[in-house]
């Protein structure tokens, strides 16, 4: 360090000197100068001293009670969870107290300490030398000729295949541990973003997918009115749970027609249409029906589809229509139940590269 | 807000004879439009409460009306929070069929192009019950066998609990979330915050 | 002496009147056998800190950093990063008997049946907001003054990813409860991650172990929010300080401050105990908001269901930025690139946006640095009124960036003033186009007016509200000169980068030392009294001796200074 040493004095000068010359010849040591020292009651015992003193310890003493006040509440207080009329609602205070009575600890204690600082410490300016001059010469030269000198050690400037052994050793040290350590984590994606749970093996299901309610019952034409709407989900294993399968499906009125998409005419059934909840701009569920417009509103970024042109994207960032669910019909002891016929004919929700 | 009384919609009533039909459905043609008229746009946030066009005694005219002509679904009695159901299955219904348009705590949140779906705060039980079965304005039609009365009332018992009850951490501060939080942490957090390093900072 | 003790006799003989006799020096003497610790306490000790308000600004966020690990802690203890479908069994009514997954129902657990556990998870919570927002103060500050400008780059690039992993982090947080609101932000996330060109669907399936929700995300986020970031967090902050102490802060230009020099209060004790003090005043502004603020409750949105959804669905404030671009950016998809791929309209918006911003934000030292043709070292801050160009530049990012979030929160602000939401899409578009450059204008004429002020200030003295009749009947006002006026009356004060006092209280006219006491004046006895004007007599005396010598030294120093500043 590049500080005043000049005037370092020695032990038996510093046991001469008081406290405070020793400090201030210890600071000047390491380029510090104090430049202003005041005590801020240079007369002890005065009211006004005695006055920020009280004002300090209140601070403190605030700060105690407040957290003995704070266990207290803690242990006693009761804190568990009522429904109006079921209960104690002393409930909504707990936290209220436990965090107010923290909060006036903390700050008798921060407040405190500002105040000791600002009131009774001396007041105090010092300067420090930022000593930020670059290293003198012989310090850089000697540097750079350790650091050339072990490098020709090494002999990496003369020896090619130490070199280039090296390099392919060194890539293999850079891509191993992150194939080892990531390499599972990589799950082929195949084409499982294109197919949902709607498409099951008509094998399985000869006569389509059931359509059912969050509850598990089927869903029948007459439960849903003209402008109503209804989620609805596969009745397969894992349907209701699925992220892919919430399917909106709504009741038009008998005057409203649909503009259909390409090859997508018979996908409804009567009155009824069946669309993709998923938004396919970013997945949130689009749900928002605006019966008297058919419009489908999403909450997330407000993309909305026009129902009556088979979904189509009418505003906001969405770019894709919602896929439409092919409706059919199954008998079953004389009552009308909605199926699914097949799948979605494109992959529903948001976008990706290589989407079909 | 207004949730009329009035539970007949077009397709739910079968037709009394060839010379009412024309005549009934102009009338009910008519009063969607009254319904649809009202204005809902008052200045308060989320609150837009404005007064029915029908008093209580002439909606509960026209339902008689109605009634004796075909007839319709009626405006429900009795206790509309008596229910099998759990509050925890009334508020998954709920959370499945009506908080993507008047939110998880019912704060009501706006359409497109100037709509709104309104606040529930002010809703009574025959007002919540009357909405899901008629679909006011641009409200879905929740047919009582699509979401069947056990279940509508599972859903009014869960709205009506979540008002009365208490927050358990402190000011429920609006209950929409994020936005609310985020004003909170700028203007009291680092506002006070500032404030006080400015103080501390200070010479005499 | 024995022999043991000869050997000790490195530097001087150790008799007994050496020997330390406090607890405080015993333990000293302790260390200092093991660890030569003498003079690097006093070093460390004392260095010296300036104490401008808006330096402080970066300590709210390390304290609110340490408040996060506190209660994080806690937190861990109780909290269960399983995705697995459990029934609700506790004390909140309304969602017994949901099936929930057991992240989402150990949060309850702790919000419910946890004694303080939900204060402890509201201070956690609101001590997040805090950290992020106090960073971007802090770095508005360390931008619009300067201070990131040769030797401070690297801070300035610390800066920035902490900033970054902040964000990250705290929205792995709030996405572990599992809830409908975090849970739909992770859908979102999903569709940025899709939308990436080549890697999307495989990226996707790497975070998510397939499609999504799958059942390892939650213990992942657990993993990154606990473990991995925390330790980056803690690493990177600790090289930020050791930076700060070891090319020291830097400062405001003012009489006696130079590039050489830092001036302020040295750490021990005076400064310690202010910021110590400090520490607990953020911890107790955060106990306070974790108290009376309800903050994320997740018992009303409900657990998480990928066909659920609520209206005025938005993620944490600094979230709100990428919420509101996302909702902004049009329908502009690219569809059958190279014949068969698609670059989805969400790219655009989350990925290459963000992407941008951070790297302008990391370059901005050196591309002002190339531009202005700045190679010197500074540790002297500017105004941001004396630099423009820097301070419109940074006006018009604020603007951008304000008009994201408030867009990113549209749905509400509509609701709340009754604006068509569509309109607030289209308001939102277009205002983020005209604002910025509108910011700029603005604030370069602004700045360019106070510079002009500083200066006429100078010239002309401040003004006293004093109005004065001459014999001539004209009414004049009685300016305070600052300095040195030459024959006509101006001033000859150069300005030198240092706040220009404005109004005569600043000048500290007049200032008698203020009475004492808050309802009577504090009356001390008389002979106390007596003796007390005696020392402030003297005081007074060798003060005013002290600042005519110190004045015409600093009046120097600044000269050279500004002849300094001017050449390099």
């Amino acid at each position: 360090m590049t500080h005043s040493t000049a005037n370092i004095p020695g032990p038996d000068e510093l046991r001469e000197m008081s406290p405070e010359e020793a400090m201030l010849a210890g600071a000047d040591s390491g380029g510090v100068h104090v430049v202003h020292r005041r005590q801020r009651y240079p007369i002890p015992g005065t009211k006004a001293e005695k006055r920020a003193e009280r004002g300090v310890s209140f601070m403190f003493g605030l700060a105690a009670l407040a957290g003995v006040a704070f266990i207290v509440v803690f242990v006693a207080w009761p804190y568990v969870y009522h429904l109006p009329g079921e209960g104690s609602q002393r409930f909504r205070f707990y936290t209220p107290l436990l965090g107010g009575l923290l909060g006036l600890m903390l700050l008798g204690l921060g407040f405190g300490a500002v105040l000791w600082a600002k009131w009774l410490m001396p007041e105090e300016e010092a300067v420090e030398e930022r000593d930020d001059e670059p290293s003198p010469d012989e310090e850089k030269l000697m540097t750079a000729a350790t650091l050339s000198v072990g490098f020709e050690d090494t002999g990496l400037q003369r020896r090619r295949m130490l070199v280039g052994s090296l390099a392919l050793a060194g890539g293999a040290l850079a891509t191993v541990p992150l194939v080892a350590l990531v390499g599972a984590l990589i799950k082929k994606p195949g084409n499982q973003l294109a197919h949902t749970l709607w498409g099951q093996p008509p094998d399985k299901y000869p006569n389509g997918v059931p359509v059912i309610y969050s509850d598990g019952r089927r869903v029948s034409p007459n439960d849903i009115q003209a402008g109503g709407l209804a989620t609805v989900f596969p009745g397969v294993p894992g349907g209701i749970t699925s992220a892919n399968t919430p399917t909106l499906l709504i009741r038009l009125r008998p005057n409203q027609t649909v503009k259909s998409r390409k090859g997508q005419a018979d996908f409804g059934w009567g009155d009824f249409v069946a669309f993709s909840k998923i938004c396919t701009h970013a997945g949130c569920p689009a749900s928002l029906y605006e019966q008297q417009t058919t419009r489908l509103l999403c909450p997330c970024h407000q993309s909305q589809f026009e129902v009556l042109q088979d979904a189509k994207p009418v505003f906001g960032p969405a770019t894709r229509p919602l896929p439409k669910l092919p409706l059919g019909i199954e008998v079953v002891d004389g009552t009308q139940y909605f199926v699914g016929r097949h799948d979605f004919v494109e992959p529903i929700g948001p976008a990706y590269w290589e989407r079909p | 807000m207004v949730f009329s009384r009035l539970n007949v919609s077009h397709a739910s009533h079968s037709a009394p004879g060839p010379a009412l039909v024309p005549a009934l459905s102009r009338a009910l043609t008519l009063l969607d439009q009254q319904i649809a008229d009202l204005d809902v746009t008052a200045i308060e946030y989320l609150e837009h409460v404005a007064d029915p066009k029908f008093t209580d005694e002439q909606i509960s005219q026209l339902e008689a009306f109605v009634q004796a002509h075909g007839g319709g679904p009626e405006t429900p009695t009795g206790n509309l929070r008596d229910t099998s159901l759990s509050l925890g299955q009334g508020g998954d219904l709920f959370r499945l069929n009506c908080a993507s348009c008047h939110g998880f705590s019912g704060a009501g949140a706006p359409l497109s192009a100037g709509k709104l779906a309104p606040t529930l705060k002010h809703a009574s039980d025959t007002q919540l019950f009357t909405a899901m079965l008629t679909g006011p304005e641009n409200m879905p039609v929740f047919n009582d066998n699509q979401l069947t009365p056990n279940e509508k009332r599972a859903i009014i018992d869960y709205i009506q609990t979540l008002k009365e009850s208490n927050d358990p951490g402190g000011s429920g501060i609006g209950r929409i979330g994020p936005v609310s939080e985020g004003l909170v942490i700028w203007v009291a957090g680092i506002g006070a915050i500032v404030l006080i390093i400015m103080w501390i900072g200070a010479k005499s | 002496m024995t022999a043991t003790r000869e050997r000790e006799t490195a530097s001087e003989p150790r008799s007994r009147r050496n020997q330390p006799r406090t607890l405080l020096g015993k333990t000293g003497e302790w260390f200092e056998e093991r660890l030569k610790v003498a003079r690097p306490t006093r070093h460390y000790l004392n260095k010296v800190f300036p104490d401008h308000w808006s330096f402080m600004m970066g300590e709210i966020a390390l304290y609110s950093f340490v408040v996060l690990l506190l209660t994080g802690t806690f937190l861990t203890f109780f909290f269960d990063a399983a995705m697995g479908e459990v029934r609700y069994n506790g004390s909140y009514q309304p969602l017994q008997g949901v099936e929930m997954s057991q992240a989402y129902a150990s949060t309850l657990h702790i919000s419910f049946d946890v004694r303080g556990g939900l204060v402890i998870r509201q201070i956690h919570h609101w001590a997040a907001l805090m950290f992020i927002a106090a960073m971007l103060i802090h770095m508005g500050r360390i931008f619009f003054t300067g201070a990131f400008r040769k030797p401070r780059e690297l801070n300035w690039i610390i800066g920035i990813s902490l900033i970054v992993l902040g964000v990250i982090e705290g929205f792995a947080g709030y996405s572990l409860p599992d809830d409908l609101l975090s849970g739909t932000g992770l859908r979102i996330a999903d569709a940025i991650m899709l939308s990436i060109p080549i890697i999307g669907s495989w990226v996707s399936f790497a975070v998510f172990d397939g499609e999504f929700p799958g059942t390892a995300i939650v213990g992942r986020l657990y993993i990154a929010h606990v473990l991995l970031i925390p330790a980056i967090l803690v690493a990177l902050i600790t090289v930020h300080l050791a930076l700060i102490v070891r090319q020291k802060h830097t400062q405001f230009p003012a009489a006696g401050r130079t590039e050489s020099s830092v001036s302020g209060e040295r750490v021990y004790p005076i400064y310690a105990a202010k910021a110590g003090g400090f520490f607990f005043i953020v911890f107790g502004v955060l106990a306070g908001l974790g108290g009376f603020a309800q903050i994320n409750p997740i018992w009303l949105f409900g657990p998480y269901n990928p066909a659920q959804v609520s209206s005025g669905s938005q993620p944490d404030w600094y979230m709100a930025m990428l919420d509101g671009s996302t909702r902004l950016f049009p329908s502009w998809e690219i569809h059958g690139l190279f014949g068969r791929y698609t670059v989805p309209a969400v790219f655009w918006p989350t990925v290459v946006l963000p992407t941008i911003l951070i790297g302008l934000a990391l370059a901005y030292p050196f591309i002002e640095a190339r531009l202005t043709k700045d190679r010197a070292k500074h540790h002297l801050l500017q105004r941001p009124r004396d630099v423009p160009v820097r301070t419109s530049l940074g006006a018009m990012a604020l603007t951008f960036c304000i008009v994201l979030f408030i867009s990113g929160g549209n749905d509400l602000v509509a609701a709340a003033f009754d604006i068509s939401l569509n309109a607030m899409t289209w308001g939102g578009r277009v205002a983020l186009i005209i604002l910025p450059p509108l910011a700029y204008v603005l604030t370069y004429r602004i700045c360019l007016g106070l510079q002009r002020h500083d200066r006429e200030v100078l010239e002309h003295g401040v003004e006293t509200g004093i109005i004065r009749r001459l014999p001539t009947g004209e009414f004049i006002e009685v300016h305070q000169p600052l300095g040195p006026v030459d024959d006509h009356g101006h001033g000859e004060l150069n300005y030198a980068g240092a706040s220009v006092p404005k109004r005569m209280n600043q000048l500290g006219t007049g200032a008698l030392r203020h009475a004492r006491g808050f309802f009577r004046p504090v009356v001390e006895k008389p002979e106390i009294a007596e003796k007390l004007a005696e020392v402030e007599e003297s005081e007074e005396a060798s003060d005013a001796a002290e600042r005519r010598d110190k004045i015409a030294v600093e009046l120097e120093e600044v000269e050279a200074e500004r002849r300094h500043q001017l050449t390099d």
